[in-house]
Formats: C-alpha cells, structure tokens, sequence
C-alpha cells in the first residue's frame, strides 16, 4: 500500500498553531512514519497557492484540503489520514 | 514621549496573525502620535523576531519587552501592556 502523504504548510515566522502542528507531526511520524510521507513547507510556497490557502497552519491530506488556519488534534488528524486510506 | 510596538505577524498569517495586524492598524489610528506602531510581517520579520528571541507569532512588543506571543490579545490586554508601557 502505498504511503499517505501530508503537507504541511507553515508561516515565517511560525505561529503558535504550527508550533504544534510541527510538534504533531513528529509525532505522527514517529507512530506512522512506515505509512505517512510528510512534507512540510513555510512560507508562501507554490503550493500554497495552488491549493487555494488563505491561512496558515495548513494541512492537506492525499492532495485534499483537511485544515486550514489551526493546528487539528491528533484524533482529527488521524480521521483525515483514515479517510485518506490509511489502515 | 511615544511608545513603541512592534508587532510580528507571519506570512502566510495564521488567523491570529490576521487579527493582531488589524488590531496594529487600530491602535495606530487611535494613538496617532502617542504610539508608534512597526508591524513586521514574514521573512522581513525574521531579524528582530530572532533578535528578541521570539518562539511564534502572532507577538507583541512594547519598547522592546516581549509582551505578548503566540496569540492576539483582547484590547484589555493590549491596553494594559501599553500602559505598563507608559501610554
């Protein structure tokens, strides 16, 4: 099965949301690192842009927008990994 | 004499980010000549943010003491701080 991807996206300089979101992250990978790809991008990346975000922290999902402008609980961000086919 | 605020957004902003800016533009206009408000915004921000030793925007300081960060304050907060800061 292949790998979920996360993406990131954090302002310059980080706010309080994606200090946690950083920190989720770690964590996620810790626990999920063999089914999750993560990426992470600060600042205003082409991507940011091109998924049509208007606030940061951001987190996309398998190419889906799942969050925008706070940083999710862990539960929350795991329905979002479930939904996009994590097992 | 006049106050000084500098005040740290990110850039993509956090809604936190997007609130204290407006609040800036606020005080700006109801301080005029009191209070000399410097928004600092992205990678613009990065020297002072690092000068300070800041963790996360959004953050506030008034003649250069760290007086809020990583959250927008509420107005009694702020005016509080200012006058702490002799406004």
């Amino acid at each position: 099965m292949s790998k979920v991807k996360i993406e990131a996206f954090l302002s310059i300089p980080t706010c309080s949301g994606g200090v946690s979101l950083s920190k989720l992250l770690k964590e996620i990978e810790g626990e999920l690192g063999d089914k999750v790809e993560i990426a992470i991008y600060r600042g205003r990346h082409e991507l940011y842009q091109k998924y049509n975000l208007t606030a940061a922290p951001a987190v996309v999902v398998g190419g889906l927008v799942r969050i925008m402008g706070v940083c999710p609980s862990k539960e929350t961000l795991l329905a979002a990994l479930r939904e996009a086919g994590l097992e | 004499m006049t106050v000084r605020m500098e005040v740290f957004s990110g850039d993509p902003p956090c809604p936190g980010c997007l609130a204290i800016l407006a609040l800036a533009d606020e005080y700006a206009k109801k301080y005029k000549g009191r209070l000399e408000v410097i928004k600092l915004i992205g990678e613009e921000a990065t020297a002072k943010f690092e000068e300070y030793k800041l963790g996360c925007v959004p953050a506030v300081v008034i003649n250069e003491k760290i007086r809020i960060e990583g959250i927008c304050p509420s107005r009694t907060t702020l005016d509080n701080a200012l006058r702490e800061g002799g406004l």
